[in-house]
């Protein structure tokens, strides 16, 4: 009965969204969080204007997985979430716009996952977290955006269409790739330690 | 000056978007896509004239023909052989009428999304998810109030760098201007965040400030809405309409039912549309 599979996936990861969005609602967060969390968000957001004469050079993916370091998965999925959200104000919302939230809070999510616990131990490999935003950026990040892209245009789905879409997006999520690892190198340890200056002056 | 289409509540418009886009994407049907195409150029037209033109001729149109183009490519499916393709693949009919179909929904899409970032702007969007979401709708709320925050003092912080003459590569000063800005939004947030506290938050539920009214015409359109939508959604699963592309193209179902059905999309559709239209007679029979 149902053929378009765009449609369906946009539906699932909508509701996937749900149990996180309650869970939010339900733990009543405190002020300060709030706040934190929409600071990092507008960070991420505008770091594209930040170095705007440097074409190519989009920082989003790198912000987004060092807040999920610094402030563990659930923080990481939402600043994922809200980032791709609210630049899509600026930038024109669409039918990308739940898949970006999809993949940028998986990206956020996952940075936390791995990365909070040594991050708290204060044993945060930079090189570590370089790999891990490549591999986030080209296979996460460019893999879901893709999939969105053959999902639409694509009718029916057969193994060399996929194929032809990865292989046409693999340029951009390569570059992608690269300069999440040049921001994450550079940035990692420097709000890192910023983000650890503020949780230890504030008390959080 | 706002439209009739913008004075609508957003819950009527979200939905209106809502049940256009499923009942666009439910199923690949050529003259469901044809009235969408028609029905939101027309609507996206009325909105924004001619930025809703240009924006068609330069990215809606081409993104549509990619579409158009591509499948026939990629898709070797269907019965109606044209001819074939140096690699051996066989080009056919239904992979071209597919493409053209698909191709017009993505450009019906595009449209779609043109109006829905015209007329739902940000305070809008707030509205609908702050009735759910509550601590979500607030950190979105912060975040688009310290947008233009941020951005001030960027410009400040980059003109300060430049009297204090530091002059080194693009990705130097950029790096320098993006660590004093996140230290300084970080110490703001935290000032903040102890205001929100001293003025009591999570004592009590919050309340937000909107200007929105639901109106009966409200009620009218949003259950002419639902109807439509329901009325098309049981069409399909029983099968009154009935259309395949592969492996060949047949359209079948019952033919009066299916006609019905068109007829009320195209009203769902037309909508707003019409709104506009009859607000703009009124307007010049009364001058």
């Amino acid at each position: 009965m149902f053929e378009n599979y765009y449609l369906i996936s946009c539906i699932i990861i909508i509701l996937s969204f749900i149990p996180f969005m309650v869970m939010l609602e339900r733990r009543k967060p405190h002020a300060r969080e709030i706040m934190l969390v929409a600071v990092l968000v507008t960070i991420t957001v505008l770091s594209r204007a930040v170095f705007f004469m440097i074409p190519f050079f989009k920082p989003i993916l790198a912000f987004v997985i060092i807040s999920g370091i610094g402030l563990g998965a659930r923080t990481g999925l939402l600043v994922g979430t809200l980032s791709a959200f609210i630049s899509n104000f600026m930038f024109g919302q669409g039918p990308w716009t739940v898949w970006q939230m999809l993949a940028l809070g998986l990206c956020g999510f996952l940075a936390g996952l791995i990365f909070s616990g040594r991050y708290d131990e204060g044993k945060l490999h930079t090189v570590l977290v370089c790999i891990f935003g490549f591999i986030a950026a080209v296979v996460i990040y460019g893999g879901i955006m893709d999939t969105y892209t053959a999902l639409l245009y694509m009718g029916n789905m057969t193994k060399q269409s996929f194929f032809a879409i990865y292989l046409s997006g693999l340029p951009v999520n390569l570059i992608l790739g690269i300069c999440t690892v040049l921001c994450l190198a550079l940035f990692t340890k420097s709000m890192a330690r910023k983000l650890r200056r503020v949780k230890y002056k504030y008390n959080m | 000056m706002a439209n009739q289409f913008e004075r609508w509540h957003p819950l009527t418009q979200f939905i209106y978007f809502l049940t256009v886009i499923v009942i666009m994407t439910v199923k690949l049907n050529p003259l469901i896509t044809l009235v969408t195409f028609f029905g939101l150029a027309l609507l996206g037209f009325l909105i924004a004239r001619g930025d809703f033109l240009k924006m068609s001729a330069r990215f809606f149109l081409p993104a549509s023909l990619i579409a158009i183009v591509i499948n026939p490519l990629f898709s070797h499916e269907g019965a109606t052989i044209l001819a074939y393709f140096p690699d051996g693949n066989p080009f056919t009919l239904e992979s071209v009428l597919y493409g053209i179909a698909s191709g017009l929904m993505i450009c019906g899409m595009c449209f779609l999304f043109y109006s829905f970032n015209t007329v739902m702007t940000s305070d809008r969007i707030m509205y609908l998810t702050g009735r759910l979401f509550r601590t979500l709708s607030l950190i979105i709320s912060m975040t688009l109030r310290f947008i233009p925050e941020f951005k001030r003092q960027l410009d400040k912080v980059k003109k300060a760098h430049r009297c204090l003459g530091l002059k080194q590569s693009r990705l130097k000063d950029g790096i320098d201007i993006m660590n004093s800005m996140i230290m300084w939004s970080f110490e703001k947030s935290i000032d903040r965040s102890d205001s929100m506290r001293a003025r009591g938050y999570g004592i009590r539920r919050r309340t937000s400030f909107h200007i929105f009214t639901f109106t009966v015409r409200d009620i009218y359109y949003i259950a002419l809405m639902l109807i439509v939508s329901g009325w098309y959604l049981t069409m399909l699963f029983t099968e009154n309409i009935y259309v395949t592309f592969y492996p060949l193209f047949y359209y079948g179902g019952n033919l009066i039912l299916s006609i019905i059905s068109y007829v009320l999309y195209s009203v769902l559709v037309l909508l707003p549309s019409i709104d506009i239209i009859l607000e703009e007679i009124k307007w010049k029979s009364l001058q």
